[in-house]
């Protein structure tokens, strides 16, 4: 838990952050406002806003630019593009990423949910801040590739921008760290926390089926070492035994050291039946493989506690991981109107 | 004349996160409470100019560049150098040191081989020496966007693997082999620690300092060091480095010896 940061600093944040209605009871408070929250289960948040203070006008500001085409070097590609609400916030279309001129990416594009949680960001780990992140993929040639300069200069020109600039900051002009700022607020409202899994955390045992509690226990054997409860992932870097071309070093790109060769970010599971295809490659494209990849396929190369060979699940047991897997959809948050593209 | 103190690869990473920490928990949103309330005789204030001369062996350096030969033999010209001089720190006669705030400048070469960076608000008094970083503490390479000097606009911060990048240094060699230098990192657990912090003393001059004198530091920064000032750097074994690793430490280690310290100009 000491991970996320000591719980004395959680209570100095609380009245910053609690911006607007909030309930202390997350069943009465489903997601309908576009706030920060502190889920009752949820461990202490990463991100501390410091400097960046959250306001409604400002996750407003972020939500426009989430949405917002002129992001990109021929005003073609938003963020939300390749990171769609009914997804999950991925990208169910693709494998790998498409960007300006449909360039193709070498990575999936993940499902977001939860960022402010997050020690760092990408598949590598390689982004270690909520409000920089947004620059690799406005800067990537083969993603959005403009420049933050161009950005501004052009969102600069639109009286919708100077709008809500001077609602967000009092002034109306967008500078670089407005513009990052005010995304990274909108990220870290994305908190997804209403599902079947969650509501059965805060006691409702009736919000999993007989399946899949037998799922999740199932999970908890095997699974739970990586993908850490209640987020479902530690933030570790782990090989978790894909057989296949290793083209892409992974955390070795970061870390720069030769055992991280092949090692990803454990994801984040929420809303993962929304978000095909999956692994960092999109090399399986549903929740079924990836199933029968922890049953039988994973490769010697997997950490601990993945032993080769895989885990030998009956028809049964496959089923109730499913199952399990699927209670991680948090209908609340996939249709909360005040994650949907404003215009 | 100049004397050289010491050379330290500072503030390790730990530090920097410890930092952080205590920051995220003292400071949440107050960003500065502790106002300057020591009652002192009236103190009085100066600028402070720090002078960075380029030059290429003998010849004036301005960027674009003329072509230049390096220690590997190759001819050379540049389009693009830039580096961030930070953590500006003057020490007093009596051995006391004041420290600019918010001490962050990018020095980008053009037109003009000398580039000024004017430190405002500087303590009267008579000074002995000076010390910079060139590059980007670790703080500030995780603590969010930034602006100013470091706002990430300037193209000198890395999105993918985040980090600033300390010093950027493009061009050619004449047989058409473009080189991309893209100097930083600031991790001491995975080696990649490339800031280096210059020490230099005045030797026998003073620099003084009041609200009506404004000295200059005169620098010399020769750029000739970049490649052959610690191990030679040939652009065409070696035309690109543009993350934090063991070449960019070795790197910065060259430019470290592009600095010296000339004179006090009062
Ligand atoms: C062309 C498709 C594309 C666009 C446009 C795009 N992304 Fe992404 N996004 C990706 C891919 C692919 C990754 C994974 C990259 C990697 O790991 O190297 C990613 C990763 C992320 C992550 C990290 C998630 C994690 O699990 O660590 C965040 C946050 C994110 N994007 C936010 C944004 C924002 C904000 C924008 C707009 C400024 C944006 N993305 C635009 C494809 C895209
Ligand atoms: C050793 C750590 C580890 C264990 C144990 C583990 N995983 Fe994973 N899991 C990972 C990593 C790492 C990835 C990403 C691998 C990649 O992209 O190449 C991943 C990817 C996934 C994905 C794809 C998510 C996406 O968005 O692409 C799913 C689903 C998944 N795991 C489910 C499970 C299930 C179910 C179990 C238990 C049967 C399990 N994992 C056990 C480390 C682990």
């Amino acid at each position: 838990m000491n991970r996320y940061g000591s719980p004395r600093a959680l209570l100095a944040l609380m009245p910053m952050l609690w911006v607007g209605a909030c309930s202390p009871d997350p069943e009465a408070s489903v997601a309908r406002q576009a706030a920060f929250r502190l889920p009752v289960h949820f461990p202490a948040p990463v991100y501390d806003f410091k400097g960046n203070q959250p306001t409604e006008a400002r996750v407003a500001l972020g939500r426009k630019l989430f949405f917002e085409p002129e992001l990109s070097r021929d005003g073609t590609v938003s963020c939300a593009d390749c990171h769609r609400q009914y997804g999950g916030f991925s990208d169910p279309y693709h494998d790998l990423s498409h960007g300006v001129d449909n360039l193709l990416g070498t990575r999936n594009s993940p499902a977001l949910s939860n960022l402010a949680w997050y020690p760092h960001f990408m598949w590598d780990g390689g982004a270690i801040h909520i409000e920089t992140m947004s620059i690799a993929p406005i800067t990537n040639p083969v993603e959005m590739d403009e420049t933050l300069w161009r950005v501004v200069h052009k969102l600069n020109h639109r009286p919708d921008y100077r709008a809500a600039v001077q609602a967000a900051y009092g002034e109306d002009t967008l500078t670089d760290q407005r513009m990052l700022q005010a995304l990274a607020q909108f990220m870290a409202v994305l908190i997804s926390d209403q599902s079947p899994y969650d509501r059965y955390l805060n006691g409702k045992t009736e919000a999993l089926t007989v399946d899949q509690q037998a799922g999740l226990a199932l999970f908890r054997r095997d699974c739970a070492s990586c993908h850490a409860e209640p987020l479902t992932t530690d933030f570790s870097f782990k090989r978790n035994g894909l057989a296949g071309p290793v083209n892409d070093e992974g955390r070795q790109l970061i870390s720069l050291k030769p055992e991280d060769k092949g090692r990803f970010k454990v994801p984040n599971l929420r809303n993962v039946a929304l978000s095909p295809p999956y692994m960092h490659n999109g090399r399986l494209s549903d929740l079924s493989q990836v199933i029968d990849h922890y049953s039988e396929t994973i490769g010697p190369e997997a950490d601990a506690p993945l032993s080769v060979g895989g885990f030998h699940y009956t028809p049964e047991e496959k089923n109730q991981l499913l199952e399990f897997l699927n209670a991680l959809t948090d209908e609340a948050f996939v249709e909360n109107p005040l994650f949907a593209n404003p215009d | 004349m100049f004397l050289e103190l010491k050379t330290t690869p500072v503030k390790n990473w730990s530090l920097g996160l410890v930092a952080l920490t205590s920051l995220s928990l003292v400071s949440i949103s107050c960003e500065k409470e502790d106002d300057n309330n020591t009652p002192a005789p009236t103190p009085t204030f100066g600028t402070m100019t720090v002078e960075f001369e380029h030059v290429y062996g003998g010849d004036a350096f301005v960027v674009p560049s003329a072509t230049f030969v390096n220690g590997s033999g190759e001819s050379v010209s540049f389009n693009k150098f830039n580096y961030y001089v930070t953590n500006l720190k003057l020490t007093k006669a009596d051995g006391s040191v004041w420290s600019e705030e918010e001490s962050y400048h990018l020095v980008k070469v053009g037109a003009n081989a000398s580039v000024e960076i004017d430190i405002e608000n500087v303590p009267s008094g008579d000074y002995k020496a000076i010390e910079f970083t060139i590059g980007v503490d670790s703080l500030r390479n995780v603590s969010g966007a930034q602006t100013g000097a470091l706002s990430p606009a300037e193209q000198m911060f890395w999105s993918w693997n985040s980090g600033y990048i300390f010093l950027k240094a493009e061009g050619q060699e004449t047989g058409g082999q473009a080189f991309t230098y893209h100097i930083g990192g600031f991790r001491n657990s995975n080696g990649t620690n490339a800031l280096q912090t210059l020490n230099f003393a005045f030797g026998t001059q003073t620099a003084t300092v009041s609200p009506n004198a404004t000295p200059v530091l005169h620098h010399v920064v020769d750029v000739a060091e970049f490649f052959d000032g610690h191990q030679a750097l040939s652009v065409l074994n070696s035309p690109t480095v543009v993350m934090p690793g063991a070449m960019a430490v070795m790197i910065s280690e060259n430019y470290h010896h592009m600095f010296s310290f000339d004179h006090v100009h009062n």
